[in-house]
């Protein structure tokens, strides 16, 4: 790869000028604007649809279930209505639609269509989902059981020396991208072009062209998108089909802009997570055996949950070997908003769990918790809960020895442990604030975790992602595929990566925009699976592209030509890249992935290679209570990550902070409840994110150890920095309090309550 | 005066003076929404798509240019922007609690456009400026003038509860006397969010107080986002009034204002969060003093 110290985000100056054009800055003649009727129920009969006859019906469109031609959006279970005809099965479900010729005209027809229910009883705990009379989803609620089994845990339990039992709990969390959900459907004769802020193009196409059944021809371009984070992987499938419906019935091209207060009320979130772990360890915390059961709440319908269950019961037994496990997942149907994916996929609840169960056993046994990791880290040649034979890329231990020694851990955990004493009597005495008000308490802690890069099991194998690079006539290679930019660095690593593979310039590479009828389905942009699967696509055709480029040469000038660095040398001749490519300009390549053969998984039996490869990482998290408000704060954030190979070293950093810093959020400050089935937030008053003020310091370190089949050696970013974030700060929390810190978020209110609780029990 | 169609609501105002001010609150039966900064009713798209009369008061001098500093106070134009009220060296000199709070809104942006008028017309018992107007005494001069006076009313004469005020029939604040405590006097603001800027107040607490001999001549306390209506502690006040200040005296006021505050549970935070934690600023609070 090329040296390049100061490379900038290829959409950077554009988007920092305000010249990026997104959905909503669109300027379409005749748009009409929709809006949705929801329901206000958990559960209810949709006994009938009233429509006000004072009304003029006749300036509005209106579009109910019965307009659909299969009303069912196509995922994984089709079990999602695009309009519920019958049944609500959550606050905020979309029952019918109506557009209009401005958006307050639309409002307003919304106030003359009246929705009779008649209230059902309803499932809103996801623990009484599998046995409750409701049936939501099948015989028993279940959208997917898994179960894992390795070795015997009969074993471990016979050798067992302690037995550490943990019970855990996740809240939700809201993506809060930057730009709401917004979707524009313009109708053609025989077809629907879709436009708007999305990460998969060939998601929503399926699920229109299933809805239309065929009829219509669809078209999907995705705009520039402010932010997604998994919010817009499975969501604007749901909302295309929404636009497109009423613009097929008005005749007209239809808006749908969600704004803040809708956006967060109806659109996906993190699924929640309960979990019942056994740990069976010897004398020194070595784990001799997991006996692991999760829950996640995947909401009314089914979207991604069994996809996210399964990252989730993977990702289980952390970054450990294990000889004896049971791993026993199940998602659930409950009353609630669908939920769906979100930058980490089930594995943040997973590694949480696992983490906070390392805790525990440092506590029972008495040991340093960066002791009991340590003893546990798997490496190369060990296998995981399928079975999994590590065989290359292997970095958990030299992540975790890496950050400890870049943080001072070990040191810090004993100063800190002896700068609290004195303060945690205080505060025992009740003496705050009478001493010292800039008292802080500090704590470290620390975690270890990894990310599965690409696609769950025999995903890839099912997508098998094509791309396309072209070449113009003015000798630039252009790359056709759907992946997209959601401000996560696509455009910059694609580009840097063909650029790099063919010795040019990052300019010269160009990138087609994601329209359907342009590009391959080079699959979704999702899973950490962009940089290194579809990257890797890039360098084969790179390679194909010089390889055709000198056959061509030779056969017209009979010499052979070789490349280097930029330059086809052959004869006396010396050509640029760029000459060579005007001349055969048109010639077009075509990769198609393929996991490499040796990675083989039997999803029936949950055997065998999950993910082709992981990438590493371990995090110390350095916070401070304030003793009088019980307010924490993260000042110092130390991680060290193993990537494979960093494509653009200044983007993977940031790409680590801020996926860090919304893992603290996830810890800290963001906390979602049900009221009655709706969840109390309305937006960024209420949904409280980190901010600058909230930002630590950090000190990010990368590593690199090549992947084989990563263009580069690369392996996933994108997620790996969330999954760890959480986990990190509770075990400083642990550290400080000598408590048991099990549930996210943990806000000052619970740090209170946990220290009446001590005052009282202990007074 | 200058109006126009706006996109949402029936009519915008901007009067250029009191005059032209005082004149469209007397003419217009219907009721008025006055926007200075905007920084609370932009947010509530409800509200501000509701308003149907918008009147923008940032042209008019006398409430977005005034700041008097007199000898025994400052009057400030109730649409003053409060980064002016930081930037002040005489306030900041005088009224370094005022200060204190003001820097403590929202955001640097937010603050270069947010106004003392606005935040107590928004009437949110989470004003942050609330319980620094109530303890400093605070006048507000509310228009239109009558006889070529504004009326002159106490912060809890106009802030009645969440989202109440007594401003019917098209009043407005028009500007707010702050008196100078004395220069030795003790102050404290504090403010606890759940984040360190652009975060609603789950509690917060100012106190002013002055000794004389080793004893509490006066005592001003009051909490924020823990009463429907902003108003002092007064009884923990006269627990506390005339007293020495000594370390029971402050555990037992403690206790008092734990008992004299009624929070409630919502999306912020909790009533027994809110309720010991107001306890504990003040003792915190008192003890700084006590220190002193």
């Amino acid at each position: 790869m090329k040296a390049s110290p100061k490379e900038f985000r290829v959409d950077a100056a554009e988007k920092l000028s305000g010249a990026t054009s997104y959905i909503r800055d669109e300027q379409i003649p005749g748009l009409w604007y929709g809006t949705t009727v929801r329901s206000p129920h958990p559960r209810a009969r949709i006994r009938e649809i009233h429509l006000d006859p004072h009304f003029d019906w006749n300036t509005v469109t209106i579009v109910t279930a019965q307009d659909i031609p299969n009303n069912y959006v196509a995922m994984l279970e089709n079990d999602m209505p695009f309009l519920a005809e019958k049944v609500v099965n959550y606050v905020g479900e979309p029952v019918a639609l109506i557009a209009a010729p401005t958006r307050a005209e639309a409002e307003e027809a919304k106030k003359h269509l009246r929705v009779d229910y008649e209230p059902l009883p309803a499932i809103l705990d996801m623990l009484e989902a599998e046995k409750s009379s409701i049936k939501l989803f099948g015989e028993n609620n279940l959208f997917k059981e898994i179960v894992i089994e390795k070795g015997n845990l009969e074993t471990a339990r016979e050798k067992a020396a302690a037995v550490v039992e943990l019970e855990a709990r996740t809240g939700y969390q809201e993506h809060l991208y930057l730009e709401p959900q917004g979707m524009i459907a313009i109708p053609e004769k025989d077809r629907v072009i879709l436009k708007g802020s999305l990460q998969c193009p060939y998601y929503v196409k399926n699920a229109l062209t299933t809805m239309f059944a065929g009829l219509k021809h669809i078209t999907v371009i995705q705009a520039p998108t402010g932010g997604a984070f998994g919010g817009k992987e499975d969501f604007p499938s749901l909302l295309a089909g929404h636009a497109a419906l009423l613009a097929v019935k008005s005749g007209h091209p239809i808006a749908m802009f969600y704004d803040r207060e809708e956006d967060v009320q109806v659109t996906t979130k993190r699924h929640p997570s309960y979990h019942h772990d056994v740990a069976y360890v010897d004398q020194e915390g070595c784990l001799l055996g997991l006996d692991l059961h999760l829950w996640l709440d995947g909401g009314a319908y089914c979207t991604l949950s069994q996809v996210v269950l399964a990252r989730a019961a993977l990702t289980a037994t952390g970054s450990y070997y294990v000889p004896n496990v049971r791993i026993h997942a199940k998602a659930v149907a409950t009353n609630t908003v669908p939920s769906g994916a979100f930058r980490g996929f089930g594995g943040p609840q997973a590694v949480f769990a696992m983490e906070m169960l390392m805790e525990k056993i440092a506590q029972r046994l008495g040991l340093p918790p960066h002791e009991v990791r340590r003893k546990n880290l798997i490496k190369e040649g060990q296998d995981t809960a399928t079975e999994q034979v590590l065989k290359y890329s292997v970095s958990a231990r030299e992540t975790f020895e890496d950050v400890l020694q870049e943080s001072d851990y070990e040191q810090k955990y004993r100063q800190y442990q002896e700068w609290n004493k004195p303060i945690l009597e205080k505060l025992r005495k009740g003496e705050y604030p009478k001493s010292n008000r800039h008292d802080r308490l500090r704590g470290i802690g620390l975690a270890a975790f990894l990310h599965g890069a690409g696609f769950t099991g025999t995903g890839e194998n099912k997508i098998q992602g094509k791309i396309r690079v072209e070449l113009t006539a003015e000798g630039k290679p252009l790359i056709f595929s759907a992946q997209t930019e959601m401000g996560q660095g696509e455009q910059t690593a694609f580009r840097k990566i063909l650029s790099d593979a063919l010795y040019i310039d990052r300019d010269d590479v160009l990138l087609a925009e994601v329209n359907t009828d342009k590009v391959p389905d080079s699959g979704p942009t999702v899973a950490s699976r962009t940089t290194m699967v579809v990257g890797s696509l890039l360098v084969d055709a790179a390679e194909e592209i010089i390889q055709q480029l000198s056959y061509r040469l030779k056969e017209e000038q009979g010499v052979q030509f070789d490349y280097r660095r930029g330059y086809f040398y052959g004869g006396e001749q010396i050509l640029s890249f760029r000459e060579v490519a005007q001349k055969y300009a048109g010639l077009t390549v075509e990769k198609q992935y393929h996991h490499p053969p040796i990675i083989k998984f039997d999803d029936i039996r949950w055997k065998g290679d999950a993910y082709p490869v992981f990438s590493w990482a371990a995090a110390v998290a350095e916070v401070e209570v304030d003793p009088v408000t019980f307010e924490i704060r993260v000042v110092r954030y130390f991680t060290t990550h193993e990537i494979g190979k960093a494509i653009n070293y200044n983007q993977a950093v940031a790409q680590i902070e801020g996926g860090s810093l919304q893992g603290i959020g996830y810890a800290l400050y963001e906390k979602i409840k049900l009221q009655n089935g709706k969840f109390d937030i309305s937006g960024f008053t209420d949904y409280i994110i980190p901010a600058t003020t909230e930002t630590p310091e950090f000190q990010v370190k990368i590593l690199e150890n090549p992947y084989p089949f990563g263009p580069f050696g690369a392996k996933g970013l994108g997620e790996l920095p969330f999954v760890g974030a959480a986990p990190a700060v509770l075990s400083a929390l642990w550290m400080i309090f000598g408590k048991e810190f099990n549930h996210l978020p943990v806000l000052p209110e619970d740090l209170l309550q946990l220290f009446s609780k001590q005052k009282n029990t202990e007074g | 005066m200058k109006s126009n169609q706006p996109l949402n609501s029936e009519k915008v105002f901007r009067p250029a003076n009191l005059d032209e001010l005082d004149a469209l609150a007397a003419q217009t039966a219907e009721g008025v929404t006055y926007v200075a900064g905007a920084t609370d009713l932009l947010v509530q798209e409800e509200r501000w798509k509701s308003a149907r009369i918008l009147v923008d008061l940032t042209a008019v001098k006398a409430l977005h240019a005034t700041l008097e500093v007199r000898e025994n106070g400052v009057l400030i134009g109730a649409a003053v922007p409060l980064s002016r009220l930081i930037r002040h060296p005489l306030i900041r000199e005088r009224l370094p609690i005022l200060v204190e709070t003001c820097r403590q809104i929202g955001s640097v942006q937010i603050q270069n456009r947010a106004s003392l008028g606005g935040n107590i017309a928004n009437a949110s018992p989470a004003g942050d400026t609330l319980p620094v107007l109530s303890v400093l005494e605070a006048e507000l001069r509310i228009g239109p003038r009558q006889n070529g006076e504004f009326e002159k009313l106490s912060l809890d004469q106009v802030m009645l509860g969440p989202g109440q005020t007594s401003l019917n029939g098209n009043r407005y604040i028009a500007q707010i006397f702050i008196p100078f405590p004395p220069r030795d006097a003790f102050w404290y603001f504090r403010k606890v969010g759940q984040r360190q800027a652009l975060a609603i107040s789950k509690v917060s607490l100012a106190v002013l107080g002055k000794k004389k001999e080793e004893k509490i001549e006066e005592i001003r306390i009051c909490p924020g986002s823990v009463t429907p209506q902003i108003v002092r502690a007064q009884k923990t006040e006269s627990l506390l009034r005339g007293q020495p200040l000594t370390e029971e005296r402050i555990e037992k006021a403690r206790a008092a204002i734990e008992c004299e505050v009624s929070p409630i549970t919502d999306i912020r935070s909790t009533t027994e969060y809110r309720r010991r934690i107001t306890g504990e600023l003040l003792r915190e609070a008192l003890y700084l003093w006590l220190r002193n």
